[in-house]
């Protein structure tokens, strides 16, 4: 029943995608308007189908109807409620019906958004984009991974439930939907963007009609992602939060020209100029976002948490490449009248900074890209079998990560056009006075170190200037001053400092030491003791934890363990955190307990990291940030367009 | 401009997709490259005092197997380590060495006393670095010449072992 | 002006002062524990795609740092000790790529990267285009209309 029903609905999903994307554009080339209006109601079938399919699998999930190849495959009668509704994105098929579900939503949004403009050609070739886009996935529900395969099921099948580590902490229920609506949601300008290429449109209006959404997208493709580092470090037991694995590689990517894209745009808003590259940045960012997700679950490159399956790498790789090989086309095509009229008049100047944010940010991609797909083209080349691993990473991502820093602190106080050195001095005044005082009160605290000391002048230099364009604005108007892409992006900002801050403090402060410890033994580490106090285990239906008890400074009991998940017979690390705003003791065992012999040693590894609860609070602020940048802010005065116009009149 | 920078950005784009779709990761090797060649150094001091160099072993095969006591295999395939010892003892033909990988010596002389074996176990990482394991259970069987001739993963069965060596004689 | 100059003066000593002190004062040497823990976060886990053997919690990671520790503890230099991994592993059990033969690309491009942006960047910011400095009616009409849709 839930086979048939669920198939039926991706089926739906692919026919009403591309009929509506096949009818859309039919209607658009020979311009017969009144075609337009099936187009929409398809789309509407594309969202129901999305829905649909979502619920059927989260219905056949409760129902543990093994019947279900995906069920079967993640589903058990042991797993708790949470997980079990989480299982759906534990696995491909499943996560691909997400993607489906809030591509629907996203497309239900922009129909009900452009409601009074359905007729407009550059709306009507977006959703022909979008509708592209949804065809594609709901082919791969239907044809190489289809979650809705009739299956037989064994005598006594009690399911495998998710993967364990899939099924041991809450963010697991929230990073992944995060993530995907930031994927997901930079379809919708990359499809606007598509679509004032094809229409000729590559005036202003567009972007500016996106600019939300593309902040929207952002928004959840960053709380995704720092969401995705806690898990990590709570979960994965190995003292860390960012290891540049190909899979975090993947979502850093799209974020990285996402982030280029979003300053670069109110130079092109403002001046007018940077036209053919705001174009670029969003066509790279949604492909980066497919190309992602095809190198992560083709099995192309190993990673620690691909869920790898090569049926369906080809068909990534052939969306990639149609998606990019077109936009590089329109691109070239729509060249001419891409061309930028404007210029830039100083090198001391808001839009110069933007530019030089735009090198870095592409600079970082650029690396993070290489290093990612390195090991491919080495193999590909001579043979040669090696890894990237985190020492590059950090040593190419260090330098850039201090010029962004500055360029933080630089350029909000930069005016448009041209700053004078008076002006400089003035407004940069106070931000270099938090920068002295911030490392003054580092070194006080015991801070040392070249690195750690920059990053937190640095920091304290964009934080100067992020509060005080902030102070600026509400003694001006009151809390609106809070709101509004300006104030919004400031607080983003203080976001990033308290990230880098977190950073910077953790890792060149982190102590990791493992000893060997026989009950009543106890360790020091920074400061803090550690007593071993015996083993202790906890059952459930699910899953044995052996745990260690390690009293902490001779006051709380925390218990890293080792869990056996019994219907996949897997051992699985859990760690145990004593989290605090100055530092997080990190215990994790070493090695799986025996726990025939309590009496016996257990290896304790404690990891000391300074400050890195900042790094979580600045993730979060980035995503208040966003939230507040949503909001109308305060009219800004107009720049004057100092440019040569594109005089061409533009058809359709 | 803009066609020429996006003709160029094309070229490296098809480059780029045809390395994605003809390139790929070799998964981690399942054979070893140890075969049929000379076996690296195995010498040291044994957990029970004595001290042990497979170089006094040439003339002899031998199997040099890496064991945890944590490992469910290794406890499977004791026995026929067991049995391989009583064999070799027997008509002098076969010696047995174990290599402790990431464990206490502790556990290990409880592991032999409770399964029985009296073979040499020493305490050496470096060895595991130099056979290149990657997961316990893991042997090879090295000829009286001193080169490796087989690489068993997941366990040891005595009879194999025993074909090997009587076809080789 | 002269007050600027010296204001600036002043917060430029500042900086240069803390950071010299900050970076020198920690100057001590290396213990033994921190340059085994150096030692273990710059070789890769070979079960582990990528990670480092102080992160791993693969037995096979275990055994390399005690392997490590070992080594250290019988005075054994980091070129041996990394010989001897990538004798026994192979050149992928170092994180960091070696910058010699094709590997050597992985440096290099990045550099050529930079500086292709840097260029582009100086070339950007001093295009002259023609002397026209003053907005079009077509160029104010767009601004205004961008605006009006915010």
């Amino acid at each position: 029943m839930n086979t048939t029903l669920g198939f039926a609905f991706t089926v739906l999903g692919l026919s009403a995608s591309v009929l509506g994307c096949l009818g859309g554009a039919y209607a658009l080339i020979t311009n017969k308007t009144h075609l337009l209006k099936p187009v929409r109601q398809w789309a509407w079938l594309v969202f129901l189908a999305g829905v649909g399919a979502f619920v059927v699998m989260e219905v056949a999930l409760f129902q543990r109807d093994y019947s279900v190849g995906f069920v079967q495959k993640v589903g058990s009668d042991a797993t708790p409620p949470l997980y079990n509704f989480a299982a759906l994105w534990s696995a491909l098929e499943g996560s691909l019906i997400m993607w489906t579900l809030m591509l629907g939503g996203y497309i239900a949004a922009i129909m009900l958004k452009f409601k009074e403009r359905l007729n407009d050609p550059l709306f009507g070739w977006a959703l022909v984009v979008m509708l592209a886009v949804s065809g594609f996935f709901f082919a791969l529900l239907v044809g190489p991974s289809n979650p809705f395969v009739d299956t037989a099921i064994p005598a006594n099948f009690v399911g495998p439930g998710p993967n364990p580590l899939l099924q041991n902490h809450i963010l697991v229920a929230f990073h992944p939907p995060m993530l995907y609506l930031g994927y997901v949601g930079f379809t919708v300008p990359f499809a606007f963007a598509i679509a004032a290429l094809i229409t000729g449109r590559v005036g202003e209006g567009w972007l500016v009609e996106t600019r939300r959404w593309t902040v929207a997208a952002w928004g959840f493709l960053t709380f995704g992602i720092v969401l995705g580092a806690w898990w990590s470090y709570e979960v994965l037991g190995w003292g860390g939060y960012w290891a540049w694995d190909p899979v975090e590689n993947a979502s850093l990517l799209p974020w990285l020209t996402g982030t280029a894209y979003i300053h670069s745009v109110m130079v092109q808003e403002r001046r007018g100029m940077l036209r053919v590259w705001n174009l670029s940045l969003l066509c790279a960012t949604f492909s980066l976002t497919i190309l992602g997700t095809f190198l992560t679950r083709s099995g192309v490159i190993d990673s620690v948490h691909a869920f790898a399956d090569g049926a369906i790498g080809p068909w990534l790789l052939a969306f990639f490449a149609v998606v990019s090989g077109t936009s590089v086309g329109l691109i070239a095509w729509r060249g001419d009248r891409l061309r930028s009229p404007g210029a830039i008049d100083s090198p001391v100047s808001r839009e110069a900074s933007f530019l030089a944010n735009n090198v870095l940010f592409g600079a970082l991609a650029f690396v993070v890209l290489l290093g990612t797909v390195f090991p491919l083209l080495a193999e590909s080349f001579d043979g040669t079998r090696l890894t990237i691993g985190r020492p590059y990473f950090d040593s190419m991502a260090r330098p850039i990560a201090f010029v962004m820093l500055f360029l933080m602190a630089s350029a909000p106080v930069l005016p448009w056009r041209k700053a004078s050195n008076e002006l400089l001095s003035e407004r940069l005044f106070w931000p270099a006075i938090a920068a002295v005082g911030s490392m003054a009160l580092a070194i006080i605290l015991g801070g040392r170190g070249f690195y750690p000391m920059l990053t937190f002048g640095l920091g304290g230099f964009a934080a100067g200037a992020a509060v005080r364009q902030v102070v600026l604005a509400t003694r001006r108007q009151g809390w609106r001053g809070f709101v509004g892409r300006t104030n919004g992006g400031m607080i983003v900002h203080i976001g990033v400092v308290l990230l880098a801050v977190g950073i910077a403090a953790s890792e060149s402060y982190k102590t990791d030491r493992t000893e060997t410890l026989l009950p009543g033994q106890t360790m020091t580490v920074a400061g803090n003791t550690f007593t071993y106090e015996g083993l202790a285990a906890d059952e459930t239906s699910q899953r044995v934890k052996i745990f260690a008890n390690v009293r902490i400074n001779g006051d709380e009991v925390y218990t890293p363990g080792t869990s056996l998940y019994l219907t996949q017979g897997m051992n699985v690390a859990t760690p145990s955190v004593k989290p605090g705003f100055t530092e997080d003791l990190f215990l994790v065992l070493d090695q799986v307990p025996d726990d025939r012999n309590p009496e016996g040693p257990v290896r304790l590894r404690v990891v000391v990291r300074p400050m890195i609860t900042w790094l979580w609070i600045g993730g979060i602020l980035m995503s208040v940030g966003t939230l507040l940048a949503l909001f109308p802010g305060q009219r800004r005065r107009g720049t004057e367009a100092v440019s040569a116009a594109v005089t061409e009149p533009v058809p359709v | 401009m803009a066609r020429k920078i996006a003709l160029s950005v094309g070229v490296v784009l098809v480059a780029f997709i045809a390395l994605l779709a003809f390139g790929g990761t070799t998964p981690d090797e399942e054979t070893s490259d140890l075969l049929g060649v000379r076996v690296p150094e195995v010498k040291g001091e044994t957990l029970t005092g004595g001290s042990y160099n497979i170089d006094a072993a040439r003339g002899k095969w031998v199997v040099v197997n890496f064991f945890a006591t944590w490992c469910p295999q290794c406890v499977v395939e004791h026995p026929d380590l067991v049995a391989l010892e009583e064999w070799g003892a027997q008509n002098g033909q076969l010696e047995v060495v174990s290599i402790v990988f990431n464990d206490t010596p502790d556990s290990v002389a409880e592991f032999f006393d409770e399964r029985g074996g009296t073979w040499p176990v020493l305490a050496e990482p470096s060895t595991s670095v130099a056979f290149q394991i990657r997961a316990v259970p893991e042997s090879f069987l090295v000829d009286p010449s001193g080169v490796v001739r087989v690489h068993y993963t997941g366990g040891i069965l005595a009879e194999s072992v025993i074909t090997v060596i009587e076809e080789n004689s | 002006m002269n007050s600027m100059i010296g204001r600036w003066l002043v917060i430029g000593l500042a900086v240069v002062g803390l950071l010299g002190f900050a970076t020198f004062d920690s100057n001590e040497p290396e213990t033994e524990g921190e340059r085994i823990q150096r030692l273990h976060e710059s070789f890769a886990c070979p079960q582990c795609d990528g990670q480092s053997v102080a992160e791993s919690n693969a037995a096979v990671a275990a055994e390399i740092r005690n392997s490590i520790t070992n080594e250290v503890a019988d005075g054994a230099t980091d070129t041996e000790i990394r010989d001897q991994l990538i004798a026994g592993y192979g050149g992928d059990v170092l994180l960091n790529p070696p910058s010699e033969g094709f590997s050597a690309l992985i440096w290099i491009l990045p550099v050529v990267v930079a500086v292709f942006g840097v260029g582009g960047l100086v070339a950007v910011i001093r295009r002259d285009d023609g002397g026209s400095r003053t907005a079009s009616d077509a160029d104010a009409a767009l601004v205004a209309e961008a605006r009006e849709q915010s």
